[in-house]
Order: C-alpha cells, then structure tokens, then sequence
C-alpha cells in the first residue's frame, strides 16, 4: 500500500512510483495494440467474407453441389423464361396436394425447340435454366407487393413470383434452323455479329425437356448418340475446309499481298518429300490465286500455304489469339478447341492441320465466333443468350450490354478474308457455295466437309458465314453429322434459313 | 404470424442485435456506477428479447412450437434468475463479462436447437452446471488468486492432462483429441485452457521475472504446443502458442521475445508442414476449396455456400439449410448463424466477442493500479487472448480467410467440453474482477477514513455504497474540492496534496486512459 502513496520523505517509494508508471504507460500500449489488432484481424475476416460471399452469390448458389435451390421452391415461383420478342418459352405452374404442400412443375411451350439453349430445370439443369438458376429463383419484388402475396388464401399464390429472364433468342429463326436441320445429327448456332446476341441455337437429337425425369435414365445409358450434349457449343468437331479461314487470316496478317501474289498450279496433289496430300475428289484446280483457293477449298494450294507461306510460329500466335487450347468466352458450358501445331509435328500431320483435317477439333460456336469477328471488322463480341433479367413487377434488375472480347485480328484482315469469303458464294469464281447466289441477298462463308473415319465416305458438313456480305447481320454456323459434303446438306440448310431471314 | 416468422422475424434479430452490441459499446465508455445501469438494462432485455423472437420462429417453422417455446421459458426464467442473483450476491462483479457470455450461449442454443433440439437440450444441462459450478468458484476467490504462487505446478498439470490424450485418447475423424470418463467424452486440451493463463500469468507476473524463468515458462509452453500437434489439434497448439506469446510480450514489454517468438513459430509451422500430411491439405484446401469439393473440401465449400445464400440479412431462422455442413453444430456454427440470421447478425456476434475481449484487457488494465504483483493483469489478459484468438480461428477459417483449424467458437459451439471450459475460465476472470472491485472499496474506505469521514464504521448496505461511490464520482478530476460544491456536507479535515493519485475508481473508470485512444 505504502508504494502507492508516494511521500516526499523518501526518496526509493518515489523512484518506485515512477517505474511504476512507466511500466503501466508501456502495459497500457501493449494491451490497446493487441485489442486493435484482433479488431483488424476480425473486422477484415468479416470485411472479406462479406465481400465474398455477396460479390459471388450467383455461383456458389448455381453450383452443383449447392442444393439450396430446393429451399427456395417452397417460398418462390420459380420465373419465366421468354424469347426476346416476348414469347414464352419455359414457365412454371402450381399445384397444391392435398397435405397442402406445394408443387412446381415446369412447362416448355415449345417442347424440344429449345430443348439445349433454354434447357431443363431439374435433374441439375442445363442452358438458360441453370445459366439464371439463381436469378429464377429469387424474387425481388417489392416488399408491399410481397406482404399482399403472404395475405392470400390460396397457398399457391402465396408464393412470390419469381425473376424472369428475357432471352436474346429468335423464335422464328429457331424454328427455321430447326426446321431446316430436320431429322439430321448436327447443330446450327445465328449470332449478330455487331452484339454477339445469339439469335438461335439448335442441337440435334434433342429431347422434350419438360419429361426430363422420366427420359433421365434413358438419356444418360445412351452414351453413343450423347443427346444430351448441346453441339452448339460443346460438340466437338474436325473444322474440315472452314480452318481455311484461319489459314488465311494468319497469311494475311504475315504477307498482306498474299491476295495479289498468290499463285499455285494444282494438279489435283500436293507432294512434300514422301508425303502426299490430295484435293477433294482428286479435283485438279489448275492455276489459281488465292481467291480461287479458297472459293474452291483446294486442299493442295492450302497445304502449300501452311509448309511453304506461312511460319509456324507465327500461326501458334494466331491460334492461340483465336482462343484454340482455351476455354471461350461464353457463359455457358462450352468445349475446348484443340490444335496440335508444335514443332514436333511431322510434315504429314502439319499438312493435315492446315486443310483442317487430323486431330485438330473445334465447336460450332469457336467457329461461329470467328467469322462473326471477321464479320465484324475483326472484333470479337461476346456471345450471350441472356439479355436482361426482370423482376415479377417488369422493373429491369440486371441488362447484359454488348461486351467486346478485343479484336482477333487487324481491321484490313477481316476485309480481305471477307472478301476471300463472299468468293465462295459466286459462281464467277466457282466458289463451292455457288448455289446460294441470286437469292436476292449477298452473303459470305466457307464450306467444310471434314473427313472424321479415315477412308469412308462419311463427312461432317460444315458452313459457316454470314449475310449481307457488305453489313453483316447475322453469322450462321451449321454442321451436320456424317452425312455427305457441305455442297449437299450444310449449304442448302444455310440456304433455307438465310430464306427465311431475308423473307421479313 | 407464419408470414412474420417466415420473413420479418429476420429484421428484429439482426436489429436487436446489433442494439445489444451498440448497449454495450456504449457501458465500454460509461463505466461509472450510476450510469452505466442504463446500457446494461437494455443489453439484460435484449438477450430473452431476441431468442424470443428466434424459438418462435423455429417453432412455428418447424412446427414444433410448444417444445421451442417450453425450451426458451426455461432457459430465460433460470439465466435471468442467474444474472439477478449473481449481480446481488457479488456487486464487484464485472457484469459484462457474465451479459456477454449469456448472450453469446444464448445465440448459439438457438441455432443449435434449430438444428437438433436434443443437442441444444444437452448443451443447456452443461452451461448450467458450468454456471453453477462458477457461483461456487467465485465464492472462493481469495484461494483462486493463491493460485499464483505455484505456477509450475499446474504447468505441469496441464502437460500431463495433454499428455494423457496421446496415451488414452480415442481417434475421431484423424484426430485424437478426447477420451470417454464414466461415459461422458472429455477433452482435456479445452480445461488446460483455463490452466495455462494461470501457470503463464503466475510465473511471467512474479516481481523478479528472471531469465531462467522466461527460459522454463518458453520450455513448459512448447511441451504444452507440442504436445498438442501430436495429438493433431492444430487449432488447439496455436492458441496455446500466441497466448505464451502475447502474455510474454505484455511481462517483459520486450519486441524482441516477440521477434524470437515468431521467427521460432514460423519454423516450426514450416517442419510441421512437411512432417504432417493433414497440415499440408489444410492448406491446399484452404488455397482452392473447390478442387476438393467431392472430399476434403467440402465441408469449407457448404459452408461458403452457407454464408453466401444467408446475405446480409440471412434465410431467416429455420429457412436455410446449414445441417448440410458435416459438424455444423461443432465448428461450423458461425456459417450456420451467417445463413439463417446475416451477416448484419454475424457481425454483431462478432462485435460482442470482442467487446468480451476488451472487458478482459480493461480489466487487465485496471488491476494494475490495485495489486502490485501482475498475475490479475497477466491472467486476464490470457483469458483474453485465448477468448478471442479462438474466435479468430474458427471464424477466419470457416469464412476462408485461414486456413480452416477445427476449433470452437466459444460458448456458442456446440461441444461439452468446450463450453464447460469456457464458462469457467471466464468465471475466474470475473472473480478476478471481483478482487478488483474489493480492493477499490477498500482503497476508497481509506480515503473515506483519511477524509475524515466517518463512512465505513458501520457497514454499509448496497444502496447506500452506490450512494456513496457517485459522490465521490461526481467529482471533478484534479480538482481540489470546493466548499460551496457540498455546502451541507463537512470540510475534511485533511486535504491531500495529491488527489488524482488516490482518486482511483476515477482513474479506473477512465478509459481512454487504459487504451491510449
């Protein structure tokens, strides 16, 4: 007690006191920097998982192993899903059992139309229905309106309506793809090349995702036909004739004057040391430029190209800036093209790459990609199928804007490949689309048919391209499976829904 | 009603929550008697306020509300009754720290009743043995604080209950950390906790601290750390580490301890990382939980999914789905709370641990000015350390912001040992509290006496010691006293030439004084 009551008579108590003091100064700087600490490290803890947590809410509720969406059935009506003219296309209706539970069950107006880019609910979901799972399922109506919805009677309309998403999809455009594939395995993908809106996405064999359940088990024993898979953009394919673009939008960007300096005698093969490569058909071209190689699709000039014009890599570049051995730019799943071009390679299979044949494999949806960018002046947009959500009430929650992607390749490239391009539509350069000219509009593409069982006579038929040839509108992609050449089934297909299009 | 439990019920407890932690932010500032009675009014209502609100919601959602509502009358009639007879039988009593402690098990029965009522039933039955048996702790106060005179002693203690779980212990789940006595699981490393602030604060707190010492108190700490990654509670071996750590730190005031300290811990975290193969996936785990969603993993993945779907104001209680998280009840209860009640209600939570933590280093702050050895500083300081870095564990791992160790979240967890650990070593800091507050009194009896003032010849009721603290609390600080200030009260006879030295529940009231602020 004495060595707190400091008395001037003594000298050591006084010298106490103050060590003391000293020492609780210091005390006292320790425990507030310890307290601050843990409020930094706490208060940062919650700081992050807050930011966490609500900046990724949409994908940790859309992901797979997250079921909390079966929480939010019981409370909201799952939304709509419309076309962007206002069409419905997936909605979802009420019933009330007798236990005074309530059911949701999904319709799809349109049936198997929009079966893999709308897609299906249950069973996990897939296309629009699991892009905006979490959206659907919210309900960001008012709070007033909320209140009038609890007021009820009935259960069934006790529950708050769902977000509705408003599709970027063309339903007379999907119809008409649909429609013009008919029976046939293939896939059709129309984007707007300015927006990178897509106007329809078609996948064949498709299935009617309102019976999903009870087509689930049958859908998934059948791994050979894979209908399941939406072509549009997971599917795989050897690229055939339509990597030629590719080609030439890398020759272009080495040796600008390819267009003028080209020549090449074909004489319906290609020799290179023991390796030979042929043209389709064994089709002898003569003397051309590079126009006339490329409206004619002939394989020899273009394995010409690629071991003699053009420098591996550099064409690795290219690749790799067309977004070949990465994932795409698209928000719903999407295979990943693959091209083998490393310096390894013998000269056989490099042949092979630049015709479009080999190991190379690419979706729809890259290709569809890539001429919209030539479309486009070399600017890629990125595709989406959403363009706005709303809320129950109509007010706008979220509208997708055109995002550009950066450009693939320089402005004078696109044109030239354009105009290498619009050379397969005339019948003056005996390009191989030739049939589609003088149907009152100008278009631009390239054909494809890919060999993917060596030595049969089964192809995979490719166009991809895009109308009118001077102010792109819309980029079509098409490939049917193993049926016959482009000339026969992808071009015609084109031809039918380009009629269609230009018809309005 | 449904309609408000379903969506309204949400709003009212983060709300209340948040007017609980904003009472006692306010009682941090107003430490004085008479005022003080307001913030902890309002935080004494909050607490049946919000279960209330929280059981009749799970009730009616759950359809099961007579059980909820039985559960809740029970719990608040004993806790209130609790909180009134333990104010009453020991007025030097903190408050806070007991408040707080309701508050926070209060919070976390409630989720745990939402998950699995019989749990909750279970953890009711221990935090009231635990309170009970610290209202007969509490009583023996002076014995405890004579605890401090042989520190090493329950050092070793505490090494050989650890060590007892290596020879004993039962593996659940990799990790062998408890062992079955008389059918109850006991885990020894949760009641070392309360050990080894005492062993720590006896032998760093003696007047003579020697290097000898420190060296013996560093070895002791080590065996305890190690002895603890053995039996693999990862968690456990940092808290005990950064306790020895921060408590060496405020004995000696020396950086350099620290520097050595980390640079030791650092070290031995590297040759633990590439000793131990579970250490190494804690990391990988935390680095990118989603490449382990279908194993190891997953329970970090649920519980971010948890946290996310919650949002700000959360699903409402009984509305989300946290029994999707394996153990919720044990280490994931703060996702489970984040889902259903928000993270506006989480951070409240938060914000009342560490307002727990700063009663403890207030107190720790404030008993230097009444004892002159440190053990009561140390201790409490400790106490508080341990308090809130395990909170920081298991929130920082359950959010991802560290890797995820597998702690409790103290007294809100679900965990017998755990909370029975937990109350008692918070029962002991307010009995240190109480000396605290004796010694107080007495030094204020001794400037009663020596101000001539015949105040202390009887002994004085309650009503009449509050009367008389706010007295002498209304006076001005440093200020000589005024006559005309007390014309109907008598001049003392003795003026002391220092006042502001004496004037002490002043100077421990003061808080900006404690925390350089």
């Amino acid at each position: 007690m004495n060595r707190m009551n400091p008395s001037p008579d003594n000298n050591q108590p006084q010298q106490t006191a103050i060590e003391h003091e000293r020492r609780a100064r210091r005390d006292r700087r320790i425990r507030t920097g310890t307290f601050i600490a843990f409020l930094v490290l706490l208060g940062g803890c919650l700081a992050y998982t807050g930011w966490y947590a609500l900046r990724n809410r949409v994908a940790l509720f859309n992901n797979d192993y997250n079921n909390r969406d079966e929480l939010l059935m019981q409370r909201n009506l799952r939304g709509s899903i419309y076309a962007a003219d206002g069409t419905e296309l997936a909605r979802s209706e009420v019933s009330v059992d007798e236990g005074g539970n309530v059911w949701q069950t999904r319709v799809y107006p349109f049936g198997r139309l929009y079966a893999h880019v709308v897609g299906y609910s249950d069973m996990g979901g897939s296309g629009v229905e699991a892009l905006c799972k979490y959206d659907l399922l919210h309900s960001d109506i008012s709070f007033a309106d909320k209140i009038a919805c609890d007021r009820q009677e009935d259960p069934a309309a006790r529950l708050y309506p769902g977000n509705n998403v408003y599709t970027t999809l063309d339903p007379r455009l999907q119809q008409a793809a649909s429609d013009a594939l008919g029976d046939l395995s293939g896939a059709v993908i129309i984007t707007e090349p300015s927006t990178g809106r897509i106007l329809a996405m078609v996948s064949k064999p498709d299935f009617d995702p309102g019976r999903i359940e009870d087509l689930w088990e049958g859908l998934l024993a059948d791994t050979e036909t894979g209908t399941l898979v939406n072509r549009a953009s997971q599917g795989l394919y050897p690229p055939g004739s339509t990597f030629k673009i590719i080609d030439c939008i890398d020759l272009l960007e080495e040796n600008p004057d390819a267009v003028r300096t080209y020549t090449f005698d074909c004489d319906g093969q290609f020799e290179e040391g023991s390796d030979k490569i042929h043209c389709f058909d064994y089709e002898v071209h003569g003397k051309q430029d590079l126009t006339d190689s490329f409206a004619h699709s002939c394989n020899s000039s273009f394995a010409n190209i690629g071991l003699n014009w053009i420098d591996r890599k550099t064409m690795r570049r290219t690749l790799r800036r067309l977004m070949f051995d990465e994932p795409l730019p698209f928000d719903m799943p999407s295979g990943q093209s693959h091209v083998d071009l490393s310096d390894d390679q013998p000269v056989d299979q490099v042949m092979q790459i630049y015709i479009g044949q080999g190991r190379t494999e690419v979706t729809p949806l890259h290709i569809n990609m890539i001429t919209c960018a030539v479309a486009n002046g070399g600017e890629l947009m990125r595709p989406h199928v959403v363009d706005r959500i709303e809320a129950a009430d109509g007010s706008v929650l979220e509208s997708y804007e055109p995002r550009s992607e950066g450009a693939l390749m320089e402005e004078d490239t696109a044109e030239a490949v354009t105009e290498l391009m619009k050379a397969v539509y005339s019948s003056s350069h005996q390009g191989t689309a030739r049939m589609l000219e003088g149907r009152g509009y100008t278009a631009a593409g390239k054909t494809g048919s890919a060999e993917y069982r060596e030595g049969t006579e089964d192809f995979h038929s490719w166009f991809t391209g895009f109308a009118p040839a001077d102010d792109p509108k819309i980029c079509i992609t098409v490939v049917v499976e193993g049926q016959g050449i482009a000339s026969s089934y992808a071009v015609p297909i084109t031809a039918q829904i380009l009629d269609t299009y230009f018809a309005q | 009603m449904h309609a408000y439990a379903a969506s309204y019920s949400r709003y009212i407890i983060a709300i209340s929550l948040a007017v609980y932690a904003a009472a006692a932010l306010f009682r941090v500032f107003v430490r004085r008697r008479p005022a003080r009675a307001v913030p902890e009014a309002v935080e004494r209502l909050m607490i049946p306020w919000i279960t209330l609100n929280g059981y009749l919601t799970i009730g009616l959602l759950q359809g099961e509300l007579p059980v909820m509502f039985l559960f809740w009358s029970l719990q608040t009639v004993l806790l209130q009754l609790y909180i009134s007879l333990y104010r009453h039988s020991f007025p030097d009593s903190d408050g806070q720290i007991l408040l707080h402690a309701v508050l926070l098990l209060s919070v976390g029965l409630m989720m745990i009743a939402r998950i699995d009522i019989r749990s909750a039933v279970k953890q009711a039955g221990i935090a009231a043995a635990g309170l009970f048996i610290v209202f007969l702790l509490v009583q023996v106060r002076t014995r405890l604080y004579a605890m401090r005179s042989v520190p090493f002693v329950w050092g070793a203690l505490g090494i050989l209950l650890l060590g007892t779980v290596l020879i004993l212990g039962s593996d659940i789940l990799g990790a062998r950390l408890s062992y079955e006595i008389a059918g109850m699981s006991f885990q020894p490393s949760e009641f070392v906790k309360i050990l080894y602030p005492v062993f720590l604060a006896g032998a760093l707190g003696s007047a003579d601290l020697k290097g000898w010492k420190i060296l013996a108190c560093a070895a002791a700490a080590a065996v305890h750390v190690g002895l603890l990654i053995l039996s693999t509670d990862l968690g456990g071996a940092l808290i005990y580490y950064m306790v020895f750590l921060l408590v060496l730190y405020l004995a000696t005031g020396k950086g350099r301890y620290v520097l050595v300290g980390l640079g030791a811990g650092a070290a031995g975290a590297a040759i633990c990382f590439f000793l131990f193969e579970h250490i190494r996936i804690r990391v990988q785990i935390f680095l990118d939980p989603f490449a382990y969603i279908d194993g190891s993993g997953y329970q970090i993945v649920q519980s971010l999914f948890a946290i996310s779907f919650g949002g700000l104001w959360g699903a409402g209680l009984a509305q989300g789905a946290p029994q999707k998280i394996p153990f919720v009840m044990m280490d994931f209860i703060f996702a489970a709370i984040t889902e259903e009640m928000g993270l506006i209600a989480a951070g409240c939570v938060l914000a009342v641990c560490l307002l727990l933590f700063l009663e403890l280093v207030l107190l720790s702050g404030e008993s230097v000015e009444y004892y002159q050895d440190r053990f009561l500083e140390l201790f409490l300081f400790g106490t508080g350390i341990t308090f809130i870095f395990q909170t920081f564990l298991t929130v920082g791992g359950e959010t991802r912001f560290i890797p995820l160790t597998g702690v409790t979240l103290p007294l809100v967890s679900y965990g017998g040992s755990s909370v029975l650990a937990t109350i008692l070593l918070l029962g002991i800091a307010d009995a240190g509290a109480m000396l605290i507050g004796e010694r107080r009194r007495h030094f204020l009896a001794r400037y009663a006496e020596e101000s001539a003032r015949p105040v202390y010849e009887e002994m004085p009721g309650r009503e009449e010691r509050l009367r008389r603290d706010r007295r002498y609390q209304r006076q001005p600080a440093q200020q000589p006293r005024q006559p005309q200030q007390r014309p109907a009260r008598r001049q003392p006879d003795v003026v002391f030439e220092d006042p502001g030295a004496y004037d002490l529940d002043r100077a421990g009231s003061d808080f900006r004084k404690y925390m350089d602020l």
